[in-house]
């Protein structure tokens, strides 16, 4: 049930209004629980047993480290749950990845072993809760959250159906003090959210649907087209992968908006950074921060030296990067930006000048294109063909019809947006003028979001993670 | 206050787009009728005939093989135009008799494709692509039941209330055809003569690409191919049988506006296959040649039934002839039947 379908906003009414209709917190709680049930089992009702079990495990284990005093104890505790976490996420996405890469080494050594082929499907979201269900039991034993008393607040933080599938990856300590306050519908909130939501839907139904429509058969055969068309195929791939997540993003925070919850933000004008680790400030923050805090700064962040700072960069990262997903331009992804966070730490501090900050922001934006060469292509060899495509003059197929213009145009778009925002412009602004403008504004994004979209569709691409 | 004005400016736009689309520009949402109508109005003259019908029609009928054998000495071939479009049975037949006798040109004669299966009031095929392309407000208490019964309902309500993104394609088509043609061109001779920068000359539609039948197989496998096809999706369009529902309803009131603007009507049966025709039992034959004695008496029309005139072996599929096919029927219609009409 994607945010851009009838069928959605015809469960979203419902849930709505319900929640709102019904007087007492607690059985608002229990509504959000079964609407939110209802909504992941909508897409494979067997994998709502699976979230239920995984994430129960983290419940008891939290209630356990409550009550267990030994630090030895409370740390195999904590060890346990991870382990479990862990080993449902790897089963369920990099089982076949590591099957496959286990045959090809042993035929490399000249061992005959039969290939094998698993097909299993990946439960929706898994990355996310999966995530969130590990920060909750180390937050636990850290002390820096209590245990929650109540199995409902906990089936909430988890299955909250806007944060559900593609995150953002919620903190207990950023969630979990609104389970304890009543919520009151509050109208200029109600509108935020509504705001929210339709920019996300243009970003996602206009922008990134649209540039996809153009790109995809570039990235199907990389190597029938021109140089020029690969360099449009890369800068638009950037700007749909930005629209389509931060559009679900948006949308998320605005569903979550109405019904009275604060979701962190995932995206702050990520095209504007003028560094590596300025872009990983911006760009899917919430992936970012749990990559800091719960692998950077357990493996010794910056604190042992600038030799083991730079390879903790270069873990986490590679292992951002296979979060992702099970394929080796993943990997390569993830190793690459952990380079550039290397390197950045070798560049003199001085350097840090306003007068080159343009320059800084060309350079990353260009760095970052790069790298979304890896995470699109479907094999290090397409990237490959793509990168070299990109640097070496080659002729071939080009973009017929709109395309280019699309493309151009949109990149352009979505620059000038970021650059605005970082400016000051935001959704805030329609606060700042009449009712009446700023509802003309809204049915009118409305509108052409509705007229524009290719309605063809097309799932998020952070649903696959 | 702002969600509540958006929420009331959001109808408001639907339902003014949905006007602008069900009555100031409606072949927006049909475009292939908009086709058929931009090549019919390119005659210079009323033709003499005009053929409605579906892409059996379509299939069945070459214009220049009709102009051959209807040519005389020393005369010019009367003209005939088709208005023939995908999955078109009486409802779109009289939306496209409409928009041609409110803009021209008349024809002299129309010819109606008819055939036991479309009069059938079970029968709701197409009901799913008369949503979207003729029905308006005012057919919903006449077409809502045969929208249900033809699993047209959603889409019907969504082209109702949301239009713009019902026909979201077709307005992006034609907003980027209204802003080439404003966009200044170049209007130079290249060394062959062309015009650059004109608009092209409207086409016929193309019916061996909108049919898009497999490759034709052997002559037995086809008969066996049709035998199957007609078991199932004929079969299925024939029970329980009984005429009436909205395709009637528009047929008769077509006949009636064609009496009243002096058009002659010849109700024209396209030739099927033989397993095709098989489907009909002595029952569905007896009523649906009372059907049309009844029409032929009531609105003073002709009636001529091809559906044998073309062998199986001349048959794409289980519907549409093939090009073979086509001419032979086309041949013998204009002998048969054209060439005995009386025109201006």
């Amino acid at each position: 049930m994607l945010f851009t379908t009838a069928k959605f906003l015809g469960f979203f009414l419902v849930a709505f209004s319900v929640y709102w209709l019904l007087g007492r917190h607690r059985w608002r709680l229990v509504w959000l629980t079964a609407a939110s049930a209802f909504f992941y089992a909508c897409w494979r009702w067997e994998f709502l047993f699976l979230i239920l079990g995984s994430t129960s495990v983290d419940y008891i284990v939290a209630q356990w480290l409550e009550r267990v005093k030994d630090p030895r104890q409370r740390k195999g505790l904590v060890v346990l749950s991870v382990t479990i976490n862990l080993s449902i996420l790897a089963y369920f996405k990099y089982r076949a990845f590591l099957l496959e890469f286990a045959v090809d080494a042993a035929h490399w050594m000249g061992w005959s072993v039969p290939a094998q082929e698993i097909k299993l499907f990946l439960p929706l979201g898994i990355s996310f809760y999966t995530f969130e269900a590990i920060s909750y039991v180390v937050d636990v034993y850290r002390g820096k959250t209590k245990p929650m008393r109540n199995p409902l607040d906990y089936a909430v933080y988890i299955m909250f159906f806007p944060h559900l599938v593609a995150g953002p990856i919620v903190r207990p300590n950023e969630f979990l003090p609104q389970l304890a306050r009543r919520k009151r519908f509050d109208w200029p909130r109600f509108q935020a959210g509504v705001q929210l939501f339709l920019l996300g839907l243009f970003k996602k139904s206009v922008i990134a649907d649209q540039v996809a429509l153009t790109i995809d058969p570039v990235f199907k055969s990389p190597a029938d087209f021109s140089s020029t068309t690969l360099w449009l195929a890369v800068l638009g791939y950037a700007v749909q992968i930005y629209c389509d997540f931060s559009g679900y993003t948006d949308m998320a925070l605005g569903l979550a908006h109405t019904l009275g919850f604060k979701l962190p933000n995932n995206f702050n004008a990520p095209y504007v950074a003028s560094s590596p680790a300025d872009f990983w400030r911006r760009w899917h923050i919430s992936l970012s921060r749990w990559l800091r805090d719960y692998l950077y700064i357990p493996l010794g962040g910056n604190r042992k030296g600038p030799t083991r700072t730079m390879i903790n960069l270069f873990l986490t990262m590679l292992l951002g990067g296979l979060w992702h997903g099970a394929n080796w331009t993943f990997v390569v992804w993830g190793a690459y930006h952990g380079m550039l966070l290397a390197v950045q730490r070798l560049i003199p501090k001085s350097w840090d000048h306003p007068a080159l900050r343009p320059l800084g922001m060309l350079l990353t934006f260009l760095l970052v294109c790069v790298g979304w060469v890896f995470f699109r292509a479907q094999t290090l060899g397409e990237a490959w063909t793509i990168l070299r495509g990109m640097v070496v003059p080659t002729s071939g197929t080009e973009l017929g019809g709109d395309g280019p213009l699309l493309v151009v145009t949109c990149v352009v778009v979505t620059l000038i947006g970021q650059a605005l925002g970082q400016l000051g412009g935001s959704p805030r602004l329609l606060f700042r003028v009449p009712a009446t403008v700023a509802g003309t504004v809204m049915a009118l994004v409305l509108t052409l979001a509705l007229i524009l979209t290719p309605g063809d569709g097309k799932v998020f691409i952070y649903f696959q993670f | 206050m702002a969600v509540g004005w958006a929420a009331v400016l959001f109808v408001a736009i639907q339902a003014f787009a949905g006007w602008v689309l069900d009555y100031a520009r409606p072949l927006v949402r049909f475009p292939t009728a908009k086709a058929v109508l931009a090549v019919a109005r390119q005659e210079p003259k009323p033709p003499a005939f005009a053929f409605l019908g579906s892409s059996r029609t379509g299939a069945a009928i070459y214009y220049d093989e009709l102009e051959h054998a209807l040519a005389e000495p020393g005369k010019p071939a009367p003209r005939a135009i088709s208005l023939a479009v995908p999955a078109g049975d009486a409802i779109t037949m009289e939306f496209l008799l409409d928009q041609l006798l409110e803009t021209g040109p008349a024809p002299q004669w129309v010819f109606i494709e008819v055939s036991p299966e479309t009069v059938n009031a079970e029968n709701t095929w197409w009901m799913p692509l008369h949503v979207l392309r003729q029905l308006n407000w005012e057919h919903v208490p006449t077409h809502a039941v045969a929208a249900i019964k033809g699993n047209a309902a959603w889409p019907y309500l969504e082209a109702r209330l949301v239009p713009t993104y019902t026909f979201r394609k077709q307005i992006v088509a034609e907003t980027k055809v209204a802003v080439r043609d404003w966009w200044p061109k170049p209007d130079a001779k290249t060394a062959t003569g062309t015009v650059i920068g004109k608009d092209p000359t409207p086409l016929p539609l193309n019916w061996t690409e909108i049919i898009q039948a497999p490759a034709k197989p052997a002559n037995d496998q086809l008969i066996e191919n049709s035998r199957i096809g007609s078991r199932t999706t004929i079969r299925k369009s024939l029970t329980p049988y009984h005429i009436g529902g909205p395709v009637v309803s528009a047929l008769e009131r077509m006949l009636a506006k064609c009496r009243a603007a002096n058009i002659k009507v010849v109700l024209l049966g396209i030739p099927t296959c033989s397993p095709h025709r098989e489907e009909y039992t002595p029952a569905i034959e007896g009523d649906y040649d009372a059907y049309i004695q009844r029409l032929m008496s009531e609105f003073g029309c002709r009636c001529v039934d091809g559906r044998d005139w073309v062998p199986d072996t001349m048959f794409l599929d289980t519907l549409h002839v093939d090009v073979d096919g086509g001419r032979h029927f086309t041949r013998k219609l204009a002998k048969e039947v054209l060439k005995g009409l009386p025109v201006e």
